[in-house]
């Protein structure tokens, strides 16, 4: 097995896990799991392409502009979201608004973006050679800092003011609200958060993988997934979870095959459910 | 009041994204640019009067079709990622359709072009054929595209004796043992051949390998290309499937970067992916392919790995730096008329550039023209021994193809209209190379 499948998984896993870490975000203080995720990341990688490749922007211009325009749309998508569920009562009406959301999202991506691949170039081109390995700059970047974005959301949540906050709403969002916590305003920012760390995995990962506008939703599913694997409403757990989607995912694929690397893969998942009903970092959640 | 209108709102979206992009299914095996090999027969060439086997200076008012309309359906996708193509095809088809009836029509009727948008959905597909099927007024149905889509609607054709003609669609047998079924696009037991012999030939290719999704299409050259390879002395490394939800393709192009070639997708964007993957993993070999990495949809997608990349493919005049003075007639006609009035898409990245028709398409109407005006009829049997007995040279038909057709032999193409291409990177963008023809090398 060539060494440089090990980077292909580390770095496809960990775009997962940025993904998964969105989900996180959301879920914490809202207890929902918004279908419309992917579309953020859909959105960084469209950023990219438009203004980096097609506008010719400087990197920096555009990663700004990326961010701007997630935070918009975080804080749309959490009305788009949040307005239905709390008016429905149906505690499974964030399921039909997650996924209004993704849909109208995609299609909106669809219509602007009808037969673009969305593959900006590298923000560093080059690559570096790390013994038997071939890294490429961009696979590195997005490794650092998916890393990096990980531990520096860690400590927003230990150590600043806000980042309590939301702890707290995620715990009891009564009890929170009665502390004097605007919780509607902590679940807008988290949607606004969320939107951004997966908006950048966007930009960082379209000049490595094929995104096209009407993904979002198979980065979703991925997302999803992982964070199921690693716990709902831990970060670490969305890392550890999107590594091991990243590396199941390549690994197993280029060691078995396409058809059975997708068996194996689920079955893996199946097992590691059943020794870890809450993943690895998850607690058990009361019926939602 | 706020609920009812949040329902609203929400029924207003989710109807919207039904209307908008579509998922792309299993992978396409033909993408558009498989049928934009240029066009020709635009006003007065490739036609009436030129049509050899196919009724001489037959008029719109030799023969009465009995109706006031005759409608050609188009069954393609015009939304999501390949929308375009859709788009392409009846741009060119609506060209020759407007030709014909400023000339008068056929037999007093004016053409109409009708669609149905399959959003690379079988199911639409099929009942996008159905409606058409059911229309009495349809006479001509150009589509599905692509093998798997055909494959799905061929028979309701057939059974309901419903003349159709299939372009991007290239599976060898998609076609065979069919009465009212004609085709227009390079298949793929012509363009195997002419791919093997060139890169046996010109290559010195010892060892290929197949990178393709495990469709319909990937699974025929899984079927073939070991055989064509065996009978040239070339060595068959293998065959790697790909998925559709794949982020990468570098597993694939790893097991098989043994080999001298590899037969990339005819799906700009899954080629694109396993180029890409080449380059990351330093592979030295070609990437060879078909029509489909003709467009700029592979070229934007591969970037600098799709240099050097040689398919085999029909004509493509346009993409290429021949002039147009030295195009076919036809095609030259066909082509101009297309930018004339519906213009040129431009690649964002790679500069490179597409006339927004597809020749393949205008082939169609062009040669069901001829086959009705010979028969002097619209009904099908009638129509279907007309086509049969059509040839025309290069210079005549749309995508300079030289057709001849007969009762065993419905396809406008053979091994003889396949041209070798070759995507070369130059200092101000790309250019598309035409390496081999058959016409030249006889």
């Amino acid at each position: 097995m060539n060494p440089g499948i090990i980077v292909e998984a580390l770095y496809v896993g960990a775009v997962y896990a940025l993904i998964a870490l969105g989900f996180t975000i959301i879920f914490s203080p809202t207890r929902v799991v918004n279908f419309a995720q992917g579309e953020y990341l859909i959105l960084g990688a469209a950023g990219a392409y438009q203004l980096q490749a097609v506008w010719g922007w400087h990197p920096l211009a555009m990663l700004a502009a990326v961010i701007v325009a997630a935070a918009l749309l975080g804080a749309i998508t959490e009305r788009m979201i949040m307005l239905p569920v709390r008016l429905s009562g149906s505690r499974f009406a964030w399921i039909i608004a997650t996924l209004a959301a993704a849909i109208i999202l995609q299609a909106g991506f669809a219509i602007t973006f009808p037969s673009a691949l969305l593959r900006p170039p590298p923000l560093m081109a080059g690559a570096v050679t790390l013994g038997p390995v071939v890294v490429t700059y961009q696979q590195l970047i997005i490794i650092v800092g998916a890393l990096s974005i990980m531990g520096a959301y860690e400590q927003f949540l230990r150590r600043s003011a806000y980042g309590k906050a939301i702890r707290a709403a995620a715990e009891d969002a009564d009890t929170t609200s009665l502390m004097g916590v605007n919780v509607a305003g902590v679940v807008v920012s988290s949607f606004v958060l969320s939107a951004i760390i997966t908006a950048i995995a966007g930009v960082l990962a379209a000049p490595t993988i094929f995104i096209e506008p009407a993904a979002g939703l198979l980065f979703t599913i991925k997302g999803f997934v992982a964070i199921i694997l690693g716990g709902m409403g831990s970060a670490r757990g969305a890392l550890l979870g999107g590594l091991l989607i990243g590396v199941l995912d390549t690994l197993v694929r280029s060691l078995v095959g396409a058809t059975a690397g997708n068996m194996i893969v689920v079955a893996a998942l199946a097992v590691i459910l059943l020794v870890f009903p809450s993943g690895f970092y998850g607690k058990p959640l009361e019926a939602h | 009041m706020r609920r009812t209108l949040i329902a609203l709102l929400a029924a207003l979206g989710l109807l919207l994204a039904a209307c908008g992009g579509g998922e792309q299914e299993d992978a396409a095996e033909e993408p558009a640019a498989d049928a934009t090999g240029g066009a020709g027969g635009g006003e007065a060439t490739g036609g009436d009067d030129e049509a050899s086997g196919g009724g001489d200076d037959a008029a719109a008012g030799d023969f009465d079709a009995g109706t006031d309309v005759i409608k050609i359906g188009l069954v393609n996708p015009y939304s999501g990622p390949f929308g375009f193509f859709g788009t392409f095809v009846e741009n060119s088809v609506q060209v020759e359709v407007d030709r014909i009836n400023e000339a008068g029509g056929l037999g007093g009727a004016q053409l109409e072009v009708d669609r149905r948008d399959m959003e690379l959905n079988p199911q639409l597909a099929v009942q996008g054929a159905q409606e058409f099927i059911g229309d009495e007024d349809v006479r001509l149905v150009i589509g599905p595209p692509f093998t798997g889509f055909y494959n799905a609607t061929k028979q309701l054709y057939e059974d309901a004796q419903q003349l159709n003609c299939s372009m991007a669609v290239a599976g060898p047998d998609a076609i065979e043992g069919l009465t009212y079924a004609f085709r227009t696009q390079d298949p793929d037991q012509f363009r195997t051949v002419a791919l093997m012999d060139y890169l046996a030939e010109e290559q010195d290719i010892t060892s290929i390998a197949i990178v393709y999704e495990d469709d319909d299409t990937g699974k025929g050259y899984a079927e073939v290309i070991p055989q064509l390879a065996e009978e040239r002395g070339i060595e068959y490394v293998g065959f790697q499937a790909t998925r559709p939800d794949d982020q990468t393709h570098r597993p694939q192009v790893e097991a098989v970067s043994s080999a001298d070639a590899i037969i990339v997708s005819g799906n700009s964007t899954n080629a694109a992916k396993t180029a890409q993957a080449a380059q990351q993993i330093g592979y030295e070999g070609l990437l060879t392919g078909f029509s489909g990495l003709q467009g700029f949809t592979y070229v934007e997608g591969a970037g600098d790995a799709a240099d050097g990349t040689i398919f085999a493919s029909n004509y493509l005049g346009y993409f290429t730096d021949t002039p147009p003075e030295e195009w076919p007639a036809a095609y030259r006609e066909h082509v101009e008329q297309v930018l004339d009035r519906y213009g040129e898409t431009t690649g964002p990245t790679s500069g490179v550039k597409q006339y927004n028709g597809t020749a393949l398409a205008a082939d169609c109407v062009f040669l069901f023209e001829q086959a009705v005006r010979a028969a002097g009829s619209l009904e099908p049997d009638e129509v279907v021994a007309a086509w049969e007995g059509l040839e025309f040279d290069r210079d005549e038909t749309p995508s300079a193809v030289q057709a001849a057709f007969g009762p065993d032999d419905h396809e406008e193409y053979g091994a003889e209209d396949l041209h070798i291409y070759q995507w070369t990177k130059v200092d101000d963008g790309w250019r598309l190379e035409e390496l081999a023809s058959a016409q030249s090398a006889s």
